[in-house]
């Protein structure tokens, strides 16, 4: 069944440009457009508005990233037909934590580089150094 | 001497953090103000104190609160 669904994110009140860099950021790994200049998410039969809209590769919607006026967040779209949709929801999440990891480091004086990590436990490693 | 933070994300969302090279109370005040810049940025994480010391060395760890 086809349907254009709601998706919890354990993140609240996110930072729209940061979250724009982390969603570029899947764009280099999966493949596919990024960021879309609409703001429209179009399923099978339905659409629903979203403050960022994108697609990677293997995705036959494009899916979308919502905030409420309370902060929730919240990833839109139509999952039918679609390989990688959960996938794309767990790099966005990750890489936007590991940018906002960087961007603090840096603010308390830190150097900051990071990593992805693909080893028995997948994921990305930012290190900070300060003298 | 060099102070170090180590961010790990995992793909399963669960964030770690090792801080070393701190002096005295300062790791958990510099933790305290990563988190606390975290925050702003929608990332909320349960900061939970280890007790282990080596040294000079303090080590935190910090996992994600699930928001669901």
């Amino acid at each position: 069944m086809s349907l254009i669904a709601r998706y919890a994110s354990r993140l609240t009140s996110i930072n729209f440009e940061v979250m724009k860099k982390a969603i570029e950021a899947v764009k280099e790994e999966l493949g596919g457009e990024g960021l879309l200049s609409v703001k429209t998410v179009r399923g099978y039969s339905s659409s629903t508005k979203a403050n960022l809209v994108f697609r990677f590769e293997g995705m036959r919607f494009a899916m979308g990233i919502r905030q409420t006026k309370s902060g929730k967040v919240e990833f839109v779209g139509d999952s039918w037909g679609s390989e990688n949709w959960e996938l794309v929801q767990t790099l966005i999440e990750r890489n936007y934590t590991a940018l906002c990891g960087a961007i603090a480091m840096k603010r308390l004086g830190f150097t900051a580089q990071s990593q992805v990590y693909q080893d028995t436990v997948k994921g990305i490693m930012v290190e900070g150094m300060r003298t | 001497m060099t102070e170090k933070i180590r961010f790990f994300v995992s793909d399963s969302g669960e964030v770690a953090l090792d801080l070393s090279g701190f002096k005295g109370d300062t790791c958990a005040t510099c933790a305290k103000k990563l988190n606390d810049i975290l925050a702003e940025y929608g990332v909320h994480l349960d900061l939970e104190e280890m007790t282990e010391k080596e040294e000079e060395t303090e080590i935190v760890r910090q996992k994600n609160v699930i928001q669901k």
